[in-house]
């Protein structure tokens, strides 16, 4: 008798062997694909209800936030006059000119530096640069995106520089020194190179799950500074009186 | 005499056992097999669970994102109200105090005959350049004393002499120092 393949025992474990069979495939090839798929789905589940927990959170706040709205509004009012949403050059410069005139100071010059170029081709060739040069060719100051930087040329007193830069310090608009210059003319008075910046703060971006991301809480930090703010320690220094200068006619051939 | 006639067959004591094992194998294997098919039809189920969880969660989402949405000048508000309140928090504790640096240039100046200050330079890292002149050495050392010690060692650090020069009226010098305080805002 043959010791080889014995057809008789396979036929009897027939069974036994289709199923472990079976199994062994179902396993891989079932079973494992449906339990990563589970891992997969139970990991989505779970960051979507952290999402859904911030966003109810979310919507709580801005709910009891919009009851408050008015107040809201006085607060971005106060900070806005610190720190404008848009350059407003104008009152700003009429402001501070009239904040050194003030202060017996005598304005030679006002100069705003220039803004963020937009090419490159728009930049000047460094050989049709102005030659004139003065003590300041080695300051590095540009207006970036979020900052107006101005030069202003003064002359008077330091005691009259010093009450000035007193009140821009405490003005109710921002404006940060960057440096000065100064050289004698005659006896107390000097003539005075001052670099300022007023910032401004455009609208804030947003975040990329902006609809998600949670409120931003005003502090007790925040509210103390607001109340400083608000305080009578800041005084305005801009001015919303600026001359609208002739409006011309509806009909130039017919005069006014 | 009667005689009995075995009508069974005779089964030998190895076939009897293989047709007990047998059995017992086909049991166990379709136990085995039942029990896969259940673990698949419990994950099935498990799955579907998760399908129906995550519709829920889905649903209450968007439902709560409609929300959000109806309240977003609110939002804005607030979040450009957080923004102005951080940068200008950190502008106002940074920046420095010119008014500040002059008055103490000025007040150390203040000597028994008076520092004739001609040049003055001060830059936003608080660096500060000095130049004046002094009658005397006496009157200078009394300058540089007002700015090494008491309220200048307060404000002041790393003061250097860059120049001094004797001429007909006296000495011609040139200071360089470093303005320490930082902020516009006093203290509560």
């Amino acid at each position: 008798m043959s010791k080889g393949l014995n057809f008789g025992v396979v036929k009897t474990y027939t069974v036994p062997f289709l199923s472990l069979v079976s199994v062994l495939a179902l396993v891989p090839l079932v079973i494992m694909p449906q339990l990563s798929q589970i891992a997969a789905d139970s990991r989505v589940i779970n960051q979507n209800r952290t999402r859904l927990d911030s966003l109810e959170k979310k919507a709580t706040d801005l709910e009891s936030q919009s009851r408050n709205q008015d107040d809201l509004n006085s607060k971005l009012a106060t900070a806005e006059k610190i720190l404008p949403i848009s350059k407003a050059i104008a009152p700003l410069v009429l402001g501070v000119q009239q904040i050194a005139i003030n202060n017996s100071l005598g304005v030679n010059k006002i100069k705003l530096q220039p803004g963020k170029v937009a090419t490159n081709s728009a930049l000047p060739k460094k050989e049709a640069l102005p030659t004139e040069s003065t003590n300041n060719d080695n300051l590095d100051f540009k207006s970036s995106d979020s900052l107006v930087v101005f030069e202003m040329s003064l002359s008077g007193s330091f005691n009259s520089l010093q009450s000035f830069l007193k009140v821009l310090e405490t003005g109710r608009r921002l404006l940060i020194f960057k440096n000065f210059q100064s050289q004698i003319l005659a006896e107390n008075t000097y003539n005075v190179q001052i670099f300022l910046a007023a910032p401004y703060s455009p609208l804030p971006l947003i975040a990329e799950d902006q609809i998600a991301t949670p409120l931003p809480e005003i502090s007790e930090k925040d509210e103390e500074l607001l109340t400083r703010l608000g305080s009578d320690f800041f005084k305005d220094v801009t001015t919303t009186n600026i001359n609208p200068g002739p409006t011309g006619t509806a009909n130039p051939f017919t005069g006014p | 005499m009667e005689t009995g006639i075995n009508l069974i067959p005779e089964l030998t004591e190895k076939e009897i056992k293989s047709g007990v094992y047998r059995r017992k194998a086909n049991l166990a294997a379709i136990g085995a097999l039942a029990s896969v098919g259940l673990i698949i039809l419990l994950l099935i189920a498990y799955r579907g669970y998760l399908f129906i969880q995550a519709r829920g969660i889905e649903n209450r989402t968007s439902e709560v994102e409609k929300i959000v949405v109806s309240f977003r000048e609110v939002e804005i508000s607030t979040l450009t109200l957080k923004e102005k309140l951080t940068q200008i928090d950190k502008l106002l504790k940074e920046s420095l105090p010119a008014s500040e640096a002059v008055g103490e240039v000025i007040g150390a100046a203040g000597t028994s005959t008076p520092i004739a200050i001609k040049n003055l330079n001060i830059s936003d890292t608080g660096e500060i350049l000095v130049e004046g002149a002094a009658v005397t050495s006496e009157v200078f050392a009394e300058w540089v004393d007002k700015l090494t010690s008491g309220r200048g060692a307060q404000v002041f650090s790393k003061i250097n002499l860059v120049s001094l020069v004797k001429n007909e009226s006296g000495f011609g010098f040139s200071i360089r120092a470093d303005f320490t305080k930082r902020g516009v805002l006093p203290s509560l």
